[in-house]
């Protein structure tokens, strides 16, 4: 079983023989195999190599790095592998046709906004009064087929999303203050742990699509020309509900985390380092959770639905299957 | 697009097989299963090996004393990899080459199995071919034949996603692509 390796303290980090040597400031020296390693997640300052760099290429493993406000920054992504020639031509057709594309925009916006239902439901189950939410974002997804445009489709993917969160305050049990979505830099504490989620599951996105021969930078939702690898972004909506928003969840219900695990200085607020290793083990560990899969009759993780997700568009584009946004069935 | 030995081989297992890994679709280095074979084709007969190639078309795992080498990791694919061998010897045989045997080792057996290019094989190769061509050229993937074998296969993910509970295959698979 292959593993993310995070990367929090400082030092530096290179190749041994056939491993991965990382030496940290206090001089502790740990080797990793190649062989078990699947990405890794760099959060500290490291210094780094050509050999490392070229022992993760042989190996096909991605490097992420995040900045000192544990924002994503970028990856090393090894050389493509899996080229398709044929059906890179047919992802790129499917965006060309304006039809098309807002087709599988509209299943993106469809798959998010189901998941966001499921994750309210639950909760109004619980003792919530969601009810008026649920009409509202149900009324929302049913005039998505009425659009045939890009704008007005990520539109009402904003307005679920503006319904959904002005339920947080209900669904959380802290004292919270979760006005809007505020991204650049985030103001507070939930706004912070959704972009840093966030832009965590988009690395992870990253790391799946690599093992495809999809091309990441094509997208349908999003605009290919936005960020170098979109169709993650428009994956990644899907799952948010499921990863995501249930683990910040469930960190501030159990008391996990609160306002006392955040620094706030000039340029917004940054987790503490205890919090920060705490929530990344949290969301690793969500992602190696199992379930049964109805279609494969075998437990696959929550990682392993993204790629089957991108399996799934491949069977799109090369016309064996219609795609169909994957929904929490349990 | 040439037909090559391993479209060949697949031929006798699937005939998505065939289309997918034609088009470049590849999912065998995520199988367990596969790592095993290539770990089986790395490290046995190293003094032997040296991939004899013929013109891109096969890749031929070693030639000795006139005999053409194909090591397999189980016999539960024979059938696939007889014919797999009878391609080489109909391509060799195509080049003027004669008096050329065919061998499948199977070290974990430790056994082999003899291969010739029996009398009519060569207009069965030659037919065989010409349908791999029309399956290679087509412009979807066949469809799919859920087979006993499928549970072992690099594919089986990318084409059971959709299967759904109960037995019951959803067989509308819908050519609604058409540009």
């Amino acid at each position: 079983m292959q593993e993310s390796f995070y990367i929090f303290s400082n030092g530096e980090i290179m190749r041994k023989d056939n491993t991965i040597r990382l030496c940290t400031e206090d001089g502790i020296k740990k080797d990793i195999p190649i062989e078990k390693v699947y990405d890794i997640h760099i959060f500290g300052q490291v210094s780094l190599n050509s050999a490392l760099l070229n022992i993760l290429y042989k190996n096909k493993i991605v490097l992420h790095f995040y900045n000192y406000y544990e924002h994503y920054i970028g990856s090393f992504h090894p050389k493509e592998e899996h080229i398709s020639g044929s059906l890179l031509v047919s992802q790129v057709g499917f965006y060309m046709d304006y039809t098309k594309r807002c087709e599988l925009a509209r299943k993106f916006v469809r798959g998010a906004g189901e998941n966001i239902l499921r994750n309210i439901r639950y909760y109004n189950n619980r003792g919530r009064e969601f009810d008026k939410a649920i009409d509202e974002i149900e009324a929302l997804l049913s005039t998505l087929e009425r659009y045939d445009d890009i704008q007005a489709i990520m539109g009402i993917e904003g307005n679920i999303r503006k319904i959904y969160y002005g339920l947080w305050n209900d669904i959380i049990n802290q004292d919270i203050n979760f006005e809007k979505r505020i991204k650049r830099p985030p103001d507070n504490m939930v706004n912070s742990l959704i972009s840093f989620l966030n832009s965590m599951l988009y690395s992870k996105t990253v790391s799946e699509i690599y093992k495809t021969q999809l091309n990441p930078s094509i997208s349908y939702l999003h605009e290919p020309f936005v960020k170098r690898f979109s169709l993650s972004l428009d994956v990644t909506e899907i799952f948010k509900p499921l990863i995501v928003d249930r683990l910040i969840f469930s960190l501030l219900n159990k008391g996990e985390i609160g306002e006392s695990d955040f620094y706030s200085d000039t340029n917004g607020i940054r987790l503490k380092d205890s919090a920060l290793k705490l929530i990344v083990q949290k969301f690793d560990e969500r992602l190696k959770t199992t379930i049964m899969h109805r279609s494969l009759k075998r437990d696959v993780s929550y990682r392993y639905l993204i790629r089957l997700e991108l399996y799934k568009l491949i069977k799109h584009f090369i016309g064996d299957k219609e795609y169909e946004p994957f929904k929490i069935w349990w | 697009m040439a037909v090559t030995g391993y479209m060949f081989g697949y031929f006798h297992i699937c005939k998505r097989k065939v289309w997918l890994s034609s088009h470049r679709l590849n999912m065998e280095n995520e199988s367990g299963l596969v790592k095993v074979g290539k770990f089986i084709d790395q490290t046995t007969y190293k003094e032997e090996k040296h991939n004899f190639m013929i013109e891109d078309i096969a890749n031929i795992d070693y030639l000795k004393n006139n005999t053409v080498h194909e090591v397999k990791k189980s016999e539960s694919q024979l059938d696939a990899a007889i014919w797999q061998v009878k391609f080489y010897l109909y391509h060799l045989h195509l080049r003027g080459v004669k008096d050329i045997k065919g061998k499948i080792d199977l070290p974990l057996q430790k056994k082999t199995e003899t291969v010739e290019l029996e009398e009519g094989d060569v207009e069965i190769i030659a037919g065989k071919i010409e349908e791999i061509e029309k399956i290679i050229n087509s412009e979807f993937p066949p469809h799919i034949e859920p087979l006993k074998v499928c549970r072992a296969c690099a594919y089986y993910d990318l084409c059971m996603i959709y299967f759904y509970l109960g037995g019951q295959y959803a067989r509308e698979f819908l050519y609604i692509f058409k540009w």
